[in-house]
C-alpha cells in the first residue's frame, strides 16, 4: 500500500512544480516552494533517506523560503512580463 | 524584516518554542554518530530558532542572542576544526582526516566517535553561523521600502 | 515561437521517460550503485570508524575531504555575503 502514498506526494509534487513556475505573483510562488520542498522532505524520509529529508525540511522549507521572502519584500512583489 | 509581528499569541509561541528547537538541534548534533542527523541539519535547525525569534520578535532581539562578535569567529571554526584535526592524524602517523591514529583512548572505536563528533559540532557551528550572517545581512541594514 | 522550445521539452522528456526502462528496478539491490564499494563499507564500517550511523561514518571518515570542501564553501558563502551586504 506504500505505492499509494507515494504516487499521491508524487502527483502533489509535480501539481506544486508547475505551480511554482506559473504562478505570477512571487510570494505565492515562494510559498508554493516551500511547500515543494516539504514534500521533497517527506518522499526522501519515505525512501529510507531520514538525513536527507531532514536536511531538506530544514533549508528548502525552512531556510530558503525566509530568504525568498525578504528578497521579495524588498524588490516588487509581481512577476512583469 | 521591516516591521514587528505585533500578535501576543505568535510572540508567546515562538518564545515558549524556541527553547525546544534548539534543544532537538544540540540532539541531533550530538547524536548524529547513532541516529540520522549531523553537522549540516543542526546548524540549519540552529538558524532556523533564530531566525524564527527575528520573525516574530524582532531582529534587534534575535542580534542580542547571537551577537556579531560570537558569530564572525564561529564562522572560521568548521574549516578550522577540520584542519587541526587533520593535522593531528598526520602528526600521529595516519593520512589525513584519519581518526582511527590518534592514540587518544584504548579503544579505536572511541577515537573514532569522539573525532567524528568534533568534527560534526565544527561543521555545525560554521553552517549555524554562516546562515543566521546571511539572513541578518539579509533582512536588516540599508533597504529602502517600496 | 513559443513552439521551439515546447517541442525540445518533450523530445527530452520522452528520452529521460524511455532512459527510466533500462535502469536497475526500484530499490533492487543489483543496482550498480549498490554492488562497487558498499559491501564493504557496509561490513567494515562499524569496526573501522566506531560510528553505528553509516551515513555519518561515510560524509565525514571516508569522504572527509568532500566535507572539508563543502565547509570551505559554506564559509566562502558567508564571507562573500558579508563583503557584498555590508557587515549589518
Amino acid at each position: 500500500m506504500i505505492w499509494l502514498l507515494n504516487l499521491a506526494l508524487l502527483i502533489l509534487l509535480v501539481i506544486t512544480a508547475i505551480a511554482v513556475v506559473v504562478n505570477k505573483d512571487l510570494l505565492a510562488a515562494a510559498i508554493t516552494f516551500s511547500v515543494y520542498s516539504f514534500i521533497m522532505a517527506m518522499l526522501y524520509t519515505q525512501l529510507n533517506a531520514p538525513d536527507v529529508g531532514l536536511a531538506e525540511a530544514a533549508i528548502g522549507a525552512g531556510a530558503t523560503t525566509v530568504l525568498f521572502i525578504i528578497a521579495i519584500s524588498k524588490t516588487a512583489r509581481r512577476e512583469e512580463d | 524584516m521591516p516591521e514587528l509581528f505585533e500578535d501576543v499569541i505568535v510572540r508567546t509561541i515562538a518564545r515558549l518554542l524556541t527553547p525546544f528547537i534548539q534543544l532537538f538541534a544540540l540532539y541531533i548534533l550530538m547524536h548524529g554518530h547513532a541516529t540520522p542527523g549531523g553537522g549540516f541539519q543542526a546548524g540549519v535547525i540552529m538558524a532556523a530558532s533564530f531566525i524564527l525569534i527575528a520573525i516574530a520578535l524582532g531582529l534587534q532581539e534575535a542580534k542580542d542572542r547571537v551577537k556579531q562578535k560570537v558569530r564572525l569567529p564561529m564562522e572560521s571554526f568548521g574549516p578550522l576544526t577540520f584542519v587541526v584535526i587533520g593535522i593531528i592524524c598526520i602528526a600521529c602517523g595516519g593520512y589525513y582526516l584519519q581518526y582511527t591514529t590518534v592514540p587518544l583512548l584504548p579503544s579505536l572505536q572511541a577515537v573514532g566517535a569522539i573525532l567524528i563528533s568534533a568534527v560534526e559540532v565544527g561543521i555545525g557551528v560554521t553552517v549555524m553561523a554562516m546562515v543566521t550572517t546571511i539572513f541578518f545581512s539579509m533582512a536588516g541594514g540599508k533597504h529602502d521600502t517600496n | 515561437m513559443k513552439l521551439a522550445p515546447l517541442i525540445v521539452v518533450l523530445i527530452i522528456g520522452a528520452t529521460l521517460a524511455i532512459a527510466v526502462a533500462g535502469m536497475p528496478a526500484f530499490g533492487s539491490s543489483d543496482a550498480p550503485a549498490y554492488t562497487h564499494v558498499v559491501p564493504r563499507y557496509l561490513e567494515k564500517g562499524v569496526e573501522e570508524t566506531g560510528v553505528s550511523n553509516i551515513v555519518t561514518a561515510i560524509v565525514v571518515y571516508y569522504r572527509g575531504y568532500d566535507t572539508f570542501g563543502e565547509v570551505t564553501v559554506i564559509f566562502t558563502a558567508g564571507i562573500a555575503v558579508i563583503a557584498l551586504l555590508g557587515r549589518e
